[in-house]
């Protein structure tokens, strides 16, 4: 499927503003597509609809239709069948049959090393591929330090909330909405961390992102 | 019906492989990656390799396929069929032979082999023992010397197997044109090329199908592209004959068309690029009965508009007549046409392959068919997504 052959397969439209902001940022020298499911072809914006899909763009590496591939998905919580291990096992499972395994020198972001020469294939499960969460527990820890006080009084709203209406695995999604809803202009997605530069660009984890991001789309083309 | 699909040392298609074909296949890719060397395989495949075959077409692409008059054979010449095989010459090794069939042990593919003849002389003895006749008897060798080759009793030649049926060797170094036997057991088979056939043998076509059930079939068909359309004849041209060049006269045919909003005769020519595909496309499906159609281009003419409609057609009439499709095309509209097609009709497999470039290591740059089953097919069409 030739829509690009550098592509980035997330799990809604929310991630995919997000991390098409990133790429813009960090101005990796080839334009990445970022996709959730549905606009590739799949059936649904989920992590489900993400590991469904996932076998169909492996097979349009052999002919370079697609040269380099990574999926992001959220980690989730082990009490509701996620948890990071769990995605690490399911996505091994699905690329192991397209020739790749599991590197054992990945640093922050996960690799896949291909048997048979193709580029690297990427896995990013949020926050840092060793937690709990999703991609706004990993904003929240990349929240610039001139945004701290907000975002600690954002913590403190959503902490004395009157009633709460989501579940706990969700309170970053909460604090996380909330911080953005004071922002210059309020309301936006999870992109305008990035775009009104609410993150800090030099913490580790935008570092460790950063670098993963790097790695898998700055390869030369095979 | 082939279930899958192996050609080796064929041309560019030095080992490619198609996993699962279905009823419908379409093809697509880049230019020049293969595309139409499939369906020439295809063809090769259903004719059996015979010599009038590969002398179409060699032919076709202007290449060597029957030796000049008094042509003397050297060391670095072109032989007949010598560019069907990939690299464009005969491998050194007997037994990489052009292979096309499906993918299984044991199978019933067509293998052309280059090997060499000698003649040898036989004599016929009478009751008493006495010579009462001598003929030559050809029989094949294995790689001769290069001084054996320049004797004039052995020849290169092409030995064409299928199924483990051997047929009578294509001798090469010879420019009579030998009596040609028909080889018996080959599949039916329609080409439909990227340029239009001739009104003459679309006629012929429409003469063995008249007064049939299948004429209004084609009727149909027609219909599709031009509601207007009522009924088709074809009638002698005049033009053919204006050439004085010509001592016989040469009867042309041409087609009219009788459209419900004209009351005279309208000519086929002048309905545009569509009506003639689809014609070709109807016409040339039922000699193909139980073999392959193979077409080039399937889009040639026709707007996205009705192309699944066509495809809906083909679909149905490869399943009542048992034919196998092949066609390529170039357009994502024809991708998507061919995949909403393909999913509508359940009981008829459609499946779509691309042709390109490996990048693995371990077949850097052969080409190599990716395939898109009917589940793969149904995301291209829930998705703007292209194929290509």
């Amino acid at each position: 499927m030739a829509m690009a052959d550098h592509m980035l397969l997330v799990e809604g439209e929310a991630d995919k503003s997000f991390f098409e902001q990133v790429c813009k940022t960090l101005e990796l020298h080839t334009s990445v597509t970022v996709a959730p499911p549905k606009d590739v072809g799949g059936s649904h914006n989920t992590k489900e609809g993400v590991f469904n899909h996932l076998p169909i763009l492996l097979n349009q590496l052999s002919d370079a239709q697609i040269t380099h591939l990574a999926v992001v998905v959220d980690a989730d919580s082990e009490d509701n069948g996620g948890g990071y291990n769990r995605a690490i096992d399911r996505v091994t499972e699905i690329v192991k049959s397209y020739g790749f395994t599991l590197a054992s020198d990945s640093v922050g972001g996960i690799l896949f090393k291909h048997d048979d020469g193709l580029a690297d294939f990427g896995l990013w499960v949020m926050p840092n591929n060793c937690d709990e969460g999703m991609l706004e527990d990993w904003i929240k820890s990349c929240v610039h330090s001139d945004e701290h006080k907000l975002f600690a009084h954002a913590e403190t709203v959503v902490d004395t909330l009157p009633q709460i209406k989501f579940k706990s695995i969700h309170i970053s999604k909460a604090e996380v909405a909330t911080w953005l809803a004071w922002q210059k202009q309020p309301g936006h997605g999870l992109y305008r961390a990035v775009e009104d530069q609410l993150i800090d660009m030099d913490c580790k984890l935008f570092l460790e992102l950063k670098d993963w991001l790097t790695h898998i789309y700055s390869s030369e083309d095979k | 019906m082939l279930n899958s699909l192996e050609i080796k040392n064929f041309r560019i298609l030095e080992d490619f492989r198609v996993s699962n074909l279905g009823r419908v296949n379409l093809i697509v890719g880049k230019n020049n990656l293969g595309k139409s060397t499939v369906l020439e395989a295809l063809r090769i495949y259903a004719g059996n390799a015979q010599r009038g075959l590969l002398e179409q077409i060699a032919a076709g692409h202007d290449e060597t396929y029957r030796l000049g008059k008094n042509e003397q054979i050297e060391s670095d010449m072109q032989f007949p069929f010598e560019d069907l095989f990939t690299g464009r010459q005969f491998p050194q090794d007997e037994a990489l032979a052009i292979s096309i069939g499906e993918i299984a042990p044991g199978d019933d593919a067509l293998r052309i082999e280059h090997g060499f003849l000698i003649d040898e002389n036989v004599g016929q003895k009478n009751l008493f023992g006495n010579d009462i006749e001598r003929s030559i008897r050809r029989r094949r060798i294995p790689n001769p010397s290069r001084n054996d080759l320049s004797s004039e009793i052995i020849s290169h030649a092409l030995f064409v197997t299928k199924g483990g049926h051997l047929f009578s060797p294509i001798q090469l170094d010879t420019s009579s044109p030998r009596l040609r036997m028909e080889i018996s057991g080959t599949l039916p088979c329609s080409v439909i090329p990227t340029q239009f056939i001739s009104i003459d043998d679309l006629a012929d076509e429409w003469d063995n199908i008249v007064f049939t059930e299948h004429e209004e079939l084609v009727r149909e068909a027609l219909r599709i592209i031009t509601p207007e359309f009522e009924n088709l004849t074809f009638v002698r041209s005049d033009k053919g004959n204006k050439d004085p060049r010509q001592i016989r006269q040469v009867f042309r045919r041409s087609a009219k068309v009788k459209m419900s909003d004209s009351p005279h005769p309208v000519p086929l020519n002048s309905l545009g690029d569509g009506m003639l595909q689809v014609l070709q496309l109807v016409l040339k499906v039922f000699p193909a009965k139980g073999g392959f159609l193979l077409i080039d281009e399937f889009e040639n003419g026709l707007h996205f508009s009705v192309q699944e409609k066509v495809w809906a057609l083909l679909f149905e009439l490869a399943q009542r007549l048992d034919i196998q499709v092949f066609a390529t095309t170039h357009s994502w509209d024809c991708i998507e046409s061919f995949a909403k097609a393909a999913i509508a009709r359940k009981d008829v497999e459609g499946v779509l392959f691309r042709v390109g470039r490996s990048v693995r290591e371990s077949d850097r740059g052969q080409v190599i068919a990716t395939v898109f089953d009917e589940d793969a097919l149904y995301n291209i069409t829930q998705a703007d997504v292209e194929v290509r």
